[in-house]
């Protein structure tokens, strides 16, 4: 189980603009373990979200490698699929249809991709909305959707892009922890970006803590916590402190001294 | 509970019908007085009880069910061709983009042209009948339509093709299976639009030598004379118009509803 599943070698990404060079990521050297699950935090403007784009293959480095199972990553792939903070699930299509999207384009026969994706559903728990349309469901309930849709294709490695960003506090506490349970049952390799640490401490073997100007990963903490993870433990407490210094963020923390 | 309403319904219900016949109403009104004023002969302007005599001889005769008939068959089957090509060409044109820059300076120099300057090439090129009519409908309605379906491939949510490759979409299932469903509300207000346009040249171009049609009943009545029929005529041309037009309404309602957007604004312009 400890085989690499997706490797950045020196990477180096920069964006040209007329007004100059902009250097997102800079010498980014990364191992991500097979079933790993992995957290990226940081402020904006670190590279977090290019980071995520070159291991999608929606965007290329401008030097170094990066590798999925050891083969340079040549543009999007259906083994790394991606979930958005906007969802993007079709409208047009209902529930079901949605799921069945990767495997219709693939040629999965209609009988065999639609057993697959009732039992994506039934993994995060909307079978019954199966014929509902997008439209007609909470943010929530799409971005469970979108996981389902990620996971029917049996992918190796899911990213996600602040996947819980446009929810609420309690509806994201419930997904993430419904998202721990579906990756203990699948173990799909899960790289996260996101800026919500308590989250982070909550779902990751590893929090890679990035700094911004150049874009780059400045600290990597293992999380060793049991599962399930209990949000209120001081071991919990205690990481979710380490991660807060690790951003500088704790001066602003000072209320949390007093009593 | 269904069958007793409470006043303030009735009184909502006569708000929705009263307020629009009064706009009605008033036009009758103001057509007797002045059809009944003695200011013009009954030749200039026929009341609206000779016109609806007018209409009733057209209609004992079958004059008029044939007469529609053939306008509505010029019509659909130009209004078809340019709805077909338009959109096809637009898909093709908003998803190839050098394509498009290629193009554009050309659309963008017949468009402004009206249906009516092509007049005399239509006759110089198709003769008289029914081939120049359907020539001009379907003018009116190519460009409206293929502008607004460049312009809707072209605003597809780029999150939605990122999705699709991710999945290892091939181009065709790009095109067919996210493009097309994506764009296809826009289109469906291109197409209304489109419609109303080539409603409105219909009767310009049945005046090209057409033996029937609205257009034709509307030239006929004129050489006789026969302002009653010609403003019966009229008034069908207005009625049909209607007509299509809260069809292809009800249809883009359905659409928006099925795609779960907000619905249309009521008219097309």
């Amino acid at each position: 189980m400890s085989q690499v599943r997706i490797a950045l070698r020196s990477v180096e990404k920069r964006f040209e603009s007329p007004r100059g060079s902009v250097t997102a990521l800079s010498a980014v050297d990364l191992e991500i373990r097979d079933g790993e699950f992995v957290c990226l935090v940081g402020p904006s403007g670190c590279g977090k979200s290019s980071l995520l784009d070159l291991v999608a293959g929606f965007d290329e480095p401008s030097a170094g490698a990066v590798e999925v199972d050891g083969v340079a990553v040549a543009g999007p792939q259906r083994k790394v699929v991606t979930l958005f903070q906007a969802y993007g699930l079709f409208p047009w299509r209902n529930v079901l249809g949605n799921v069945e999207y990767g495997l219709e384009v693939s040629g999965v026969p209609r009988r065999e991709r639609r057993e697959v994706a009732l039992q994506c559903l039934d993994l995060v728990g909307l079978s019954a909305f199966a014929r509902h349309h997008p439209h007609e469901l909470s943010g929530g309930m799409q971005q469970r959707i979108a996981l389902a849709r990620a996971l029917a294709v049996d992918p190796e490695c899911i990213l996600m892009d602040e996947p819980f960003g446009a929810l609420d506090a309690i509806t994201r506490i419930k997904l993430q922890e419904e998202l721990a349970r579906i990756w203990e049952q699948r173990r799909k390799t899960i790289v996260c970006v996101t800026h919500d640490i308590e989250e982070a401490v909550f779902l990751a073997d590893r929090i890679l803590v990035m700094a911004s100007n150049p874009g780059r990963v400045k600290t990597v903490l293992d999380v060793r916590l049991p599962r399930p993870r209990s949000r209120t433990s001081a071991d919990f407490d205690a990481l979710r402190r380490r991660v807060y210094e690790e951003l500088e963020l704790v001066h602003e923390l000072q209320p949390d001294y007093a009593i | 509970m269904s069958g007793a309403r409470s006043p303030g319904a009735v009184a909502r219900t006569l708000d929705r019908w009263l307020v629009p016949a009064s706009g009605v109403g008033t036009l009758l009104g103001a057509w007797q007085v002045a059809s009944s004023s003695g200011h013009w002969t009954p030749e200039q302007l026929p009341g609206p009880a000779a016109v609806l005599r007018a209409g009733a001889e057209l209609v004992a005769t079958g004059t008029l069910a044939a007469h529609v008939g053939a306008s509505l068959a010029r019509f659909l089957a130009a209004y078809a061709l340019a709805a077909g090509l338009a959109v096809t060409l637009g898909l093709l044109f908003g998803w190839r983009e050098r394509l498009w820059r290629a193009v554009d300076p050309l659309v963008q120099l017949i468009r402004p042209v009206s249906p009516i300057a092509w007049f005399p090439l239509a006759v110089l090129w198709l003769g008289i009948g029914d081939a120049p009519a359907i020539a001009i409908i379907f003018l009116a309605a190519f460009f409206p339509a293929l502008l607004t379906t460049v312009a809707a491939v072209r605003r597809v949510d780029p999150l939605l093709l990122r999705i699709a490759r991710n999945f290892g979409s091939r181009e065709r299932d790009i095109v067919l299976k996210v493009v097309v469903p994506a764009a296809f509300p826009q289109v469906a207000v291109g197409l209304h639009i489109a419609l109303g346009a080539a409603w409105v040249y219909l009767v310009a171009g049945e005046m090209l030598g057409a033996r029937s049609g609205l257009g034709f009943l509307v030239m006929d009545a004129r050489n006789f004379l026969r302002t009653d029929l010609l403003l019966f005529a009229v008034l069908m041309i207005g009625l049909i118009g209607l007509a299509l037009d809260k069809a292809i309404a009800a249809v883009e309602r359905r659409i928006y509803l099925a795609w779960g957007l907000p619905p249309a604004r009521e008219e097309a312009p």
